[in-house]
């Protein structure tokens, strides 16, 4: 698995199933920046999970884990590598 | 006036004809009370009938999405609705309000909205301010929603950026309407406290109770949110503390609290839609006896929304009013009746984040807050708001369900725990 593939597919997923027509992503936006909010983080999580199989345990549900999506790749890959 | 018959039949208006039928028979054949949520915004100045109506009549969207109503000065349909020896009751008495302090409003029997989506009421207040009111019925129009026709009507938004309706929400796994009726009766067989005093009230009156935190408090409440181990933003840590603050004075019955929180399921990062088909709830419980830390209340509420996330019960929930658009009659007015029977719920909350308006059609805004919906039952709804860095909350409450006593100590309870995160 690959960090850059995980940032790929989640700015498809946020752009497709998240956020509004023609609202930009880059993997450094805060979540809350484009009002990604609280339920639509939960999503993604879930997102992951089912895309990669790699459920993120309670303890790296972080707000620093959770900020945007190079923060969540991270966390992502530190989770299955671990 | 803007009548709902003008709505271009060509639209696809799923969801609406539920909503056109809610209104038009069973609420207004009822004649039940208390279902409108309300904005109240405070500004400096005089703000006349006709510079809202100069407004309106640039508004296309308020023209044929919502069929409105504009008085002044007449808030609750009453002559005089209540006197009251505290500072925060007030007196309406023709239409006026005669203390400057209102953040506690009376209300008795608040008309149904039968005829009008929205109402805009403007209060003189003394001083030369003007309270602005914004009423609608919250079947129809979400908080959000709410929030967008405010900032349209100061010209925050461009009408031309904002969609007057949406229909389907994007990605979301659609959900059978047997399977969201299958939920809905799995939740009406719950047992759960019922915090009326009796059963059957219909029609009794209540209040609303403003709290407002200091800039200082606010930032302690968020430092303290964090702290609980509230992963997704503040809401959960504001929920536990309601729940244990509630818990603090109300002792139950039948050992389960179990609250409705509105979601915002509108796609992210525009303004969506002023009306949507996507009005929905999440649901949380928690048995009395589980009311302890406010960390752990925090984390078996994180686990509850990942579940009902993961379960797509928020989409259910969607799927189930659009459905009802397609019942006969008879049985969408049993159906809206059997939540009324008070087995729902506990109290009802919501949060609606942030809000930011510093004028109103060139006006100083003072202050911004939403009474929250007050339907009976639960009759006791509770929403929370930031404006300007600061947190309100406001309470709407029946008569039946506090005492004045039992109220102000709930409030303190919460205060307390909010903002030392109930230790």
């Amino acid at each position: 698995m690959d960090e850059q593939i995980i940032c790929a597919e989640l700015r498809k997923f946020l752009k497709s199933s998240i956020l509004a027509e023609g609202v930009e992503i880059e993997k450094d936006t805060l979540f809350k920046d484009v009002g990604i909010d609280s339920y639509s983080v939960i999503e993604t999580v879930l997102f992951i999970e089912r895309k990669f199989g790699v459920a993120l345990p309670d303890e790296a549900l972080t707000p620093e884990n959770l900020k945007s999506i190079e923060s969540l790749a991270n966390c992502t890959m530190k989770c299955a590598n671990d | 006036m803007s009548r709902l018959t003008d709505i271009p039949n060509t639209l696809i208006l799923n969801g609406y004809d539920a909503f056109q039928h809610f209104i038009g028979t069973v609420h207004a054949a009822e004649k039940d009370s208390c279902t409108n949520s309300r904005m109240i915004i405070e500004m400096e100045g005089v703000l006349t009938e006709q510079m809202i109506e100069d407004r309106l009549a640039d508004l296309e969207q308020l023209a044929w999405i919502n069929s409105y109503k504009l008085k002044t000065g007449g808030l609750l349909h009453k002559k005089r609705v209540e006197i009251g020896e505290s500072p925060q009751k007030i007196n309406v008495i023709s239409g006026r309000v005669s203390e400057q302090e209102y953040h506690l409003l009376h209300f008795e029997k608040i008309p149904i909205l039968s005829d009008t989506w929205i109402e805009i009421d403007l209060i003189y207040l003394s001083g030369e301010r003007t309270a602005l009111i914004l009423s609608n019925n919250h079947i129809i129009l979400d908080v959000t929603g709410m929030k967008y026709i405010a900032e349209l009507l100061c010209g925050l938004i461009n009408p031309d950026n904002i969609d007057s309706w949406s229909v389907n929400r994007k990605g979301g796994k659609r959900i059978s309407p047997l399977n969201a009726f299958g939920y809905l009766f799995g939740l009406i067989t719950q047992k759960v406290i019922d915090l009326r005093s009796g059963r059957g009230v219909q029609y009794v009156s209540g209040y609303y109770r403003k709290i407002q935190f200091s800039e200082e408090e606010t930032t302690a409440i968020e430092t303290q949110a964090l702290q609980s181990g509230a992963k997704f933003g503040v809401i959960l840590y504001y929920l536990a503390c309601t729940v244990k603050a509630v818990a603090s004075v109300k002792k139950s019955k039948k050992g389960i609290f179990w609250v409705p929180v509105t979601v915002d399921t509108r796609p992210k990062g525009k303004r969506g839609p002023v009306l949507q088909n996507q009005i929905s709830m999440m649901f949380f419980k928690v048995r009395a006896d589980k009311v302890k830390l406010i960390e752990q209340l925090v984390a078996e509420f994180s686990a509850q929304m990942i579940n009902q996330i993961k379960l797509k019960i928020v989409q259910s929930y969607s799927s189930l009013i659009n459905s009802i658009k397609s019942l006969p009659g008879w049985l969408y007015g049993a159906m809206v009746k059997l939540p009324s029977k008070g087995v729902f719920s506990s109290f009802a909350f919501s949060d609606l984040g942030e809000f930011s308006m510093e004028s109103f059609l060139g006006k100083k805004v003072i202050t911004v807050y939403n009474l929250p919906v007050n339907p009976n039952p639960p009759g006791f709804n509770i929403v929370y708001m930031k404006f300007r860095g600061t947190l309100s909350v406001v309470v709407g409450c029946h008569d039946t369900v506090f005492t004045d006593e039992k109220f102000a100590e709930f409030e303190s309870h919460l205060k307390e725990t909010l903002v030392h995160g109930g230790e």
